[in-house]
């Protein structure tokens, strides 16, 4: 079934075929969809840069194994920018983007951990 | 008796890191895992591995300073392979010439880095 956001070429390719591992593999990716996205607000709401580049940067190799591209350029800008110590003043919209196209693609994900 | 390769990652990105796992457990490796450079020194001496696969970014000691490490202070030279982003085309120059032997860019397909890994210990044996 082809999801309107989730595309799993990736996260099939690197599970090589092991069902057991793609689970595992769903199963990451839905907890750092729900986790990073609030935890790099938190952390841009105290200012502290040095985490949310780490927080960025962590997240961005979660990504693609979403394979949902407008999630993954989003982030990269943000990842950019707090990288770059540029355009801070749009990060709260671009990270507030990035959390909505997570929760887009993650309800995608648990549909699809949904059939086990 | 077949000789089992070790290879240490060393990886801080958890799914990449696990996905790297399964990948190369199937292949029939001996794994190590290390979530930053310190504790990848730490097994570099301790488990004595055949080769490292290293993110360039990783925590307390980057790539960088790994490849240094196993070059300058151990003076080994088993095979490191680097990971790295697309946009850190320095960086990966910088590896080369501190004595990476290969690299991938992520996102990479994992064929290509198990290609690569058997091609590097094929190349050592002949």
């Amino acid at each position: 079934m082809a999801y309107q956001f989730l595309n799993l070429d990736y996260l099939e390719l690197m599970s090589g075929g092991d069902q057991t591992d793609r689970l595992r593999l769903l199963e990451m990716l839905e907890k750092d969809l729900s986790e990073y996205p609030r935890l790099m607000q938190q952390t841009l709401e105290a200012e502290d840069w040095q985490k949310l580049e780490r927080q960025a940067h962590y997240f961005k190799s979660t990504l693609p194994f979403t394979g949902y591209e407008a999630l993954i350029q989003t982030h990269h800008s943000v990842y950019q920018n707090v990288k770059e110590a540029i355009n801070r003043a749009e990060l709260p919209k671009q990270l507030s983007q990035v959390e909505a196209f997570c929760q887009a693609v993650r309800s995608e994900v648990q549909e699809e951990l949904g059939k086990g | 008796m077949k000789d089992v390769k070790k290879i240490l990652i060393c990886e801080d990105e958890e799914i990449l890191l696990t996905a790297l796992k399964f990948r190369l457990q199937k292949q029939g490796y001996e794994l190590f895992l290390a979530a930053d450079g310190a504790e990848a020194e730490t097994l570099l001496k301790k488990e004595k591995p055949d080769m490292l696969i290293t993110d360039i970014d990783v925590p307390v000691k980057n790539g960088l300073e790994l490849v240094d490490f196993i070059r300058q202070d151990l003076e080994w030279d088993i095979p490191i392979v680097m990971i790295a982003p697309m946009e850190e085309g320095e960086g990966i120059l910088k590896a080369k010439m501190a004595g990476a032997t290969d690299f991938v860019t992520k996102p990479f397909k994992p064929v290509e880095l198990v290609l690569r890994i058997r091609c590097i210990f094929q190349a050592l044996e002949h």
